[in-house]
């Protein structure tokens, strides 16, 4: 079995902030018709959803094989969707879509949840190890 | 067959979570994890988060067969794997969300966790657990 290479994780990684960065866009440029914008920003919920959870997936099958430099590249790609979802959410509430779109926010946060979880573990596990395990096993 | 150990505070943790609704099926999902898993298989699972010679420290993501939300809303597991004595102890045990849910461990709650590993270790009160469906403890 072939496991994607780090490259293939960062290019997902990408395309996942692209498609938040869309779906931010396109409530900010809002739209003429109500229901629209509600059915636009669903969907664009949905996909961010879908692609945050394969990231989230993907990072998890090949963390074993991460070095310390691949989990600083991730991160940095990783971190602007924190951003990104921050401002989604803050933009659905000042327009007063928030009761509309509860399903996919919630479904949407807990994904954004479950990478910076991912993302610590990128850090304190990989890229920043500070606590000496063999140590605190075995002292 | 690996063989399977806990620490008193999993054990209580496991002891609350199965009186709540939103986790009763957490033993059988704990042994669906493992159950009919090699030791090998066991100390290749990701996430290892360290290694040392012949035992992994080990962090998996579980589903929640009580929710059925998938792994973001299911458990995380901490886990100890010695290869060569062929044992995993379970360190820690937590659902990600609900009333007993966390985000994570901070470094200190690891390295309590960890302290009581030893400590338990060394004075011989880590309990054996059978992986069927209960995650019963083993008659000593």
């Amino acid at each position: 079995m072939s496991y994607p290479t780090c490259e293939d994780d960062i290019k997902m990684i990408e395309i996942t902030v692209s498609s938040i960065e869309n779906t931010e866009r396109s409530i900010t440029k809002g739209s003429d018709e109500h229901l629209d914008l509600i059915l636009d920003t669903r969907e664009g919920l949905s996909k961010g959803t879908m692609l945050i959870r394969n990231v989230v997936d993907d990072i998890e099958r090949n963390f074993n094989n991460y070095t310390p430099e691949k989990a600083k590249n991730l991160l940095a790609k990783i971190f602007p969707v924190f951003g990104l979802a921050k401002s989604i959410n803050s933009l659905i509430e000042n327009l007063g879509l928030s009761h509309e779109l509860t399903t996919q926010l919630i479904s949407f946060n807990d994904e954004v949840r479950e990478l910076l979880e991912m993302a610590n573990d990128l850090s304190r596990y990989k890229a920043n190890i500070s606590t000496d395990y063999n140590s605190l096993f075995h002292d | 067959m690996p063989t399977f150990y806990t620490i008193s505070t999993v054990r209580n943790d496991i002891d609350r979570y199965q009186k709540n609704d939103s986790y009763s099926n957490c033993c059988s999902d704990l042994c669906s994890f493992f159950k009919d898993k090699s030791i090998e298989e066991i100390f290749d699972q990701p996430q290892i988060l360290y290694q040392g010679i012949g035992f992994r420290y080990i962090k998996s993501r579980l589903d929640n067969s009580n929710n059925a939300k998938g792994k973001s809303n299911g458990y995380r597991l901490y886990y100890y794997v010695d290869k060569t004595k062929g044992t995993i102890t379970i360190l820690g045990f937590y659902p990600k969300t609900g009333r007993f849910g966390k985000p994570g461990l901070t470094k200190q709650e690891e390295k309590n966790m960890i302290e009581e590993y030893k400590a338990s270790y060394r004075s011989g009160t880590l309990m054996e657990h059978e992986i069927g469906e209960a995650f019963s403890l083993v008659e000593q």
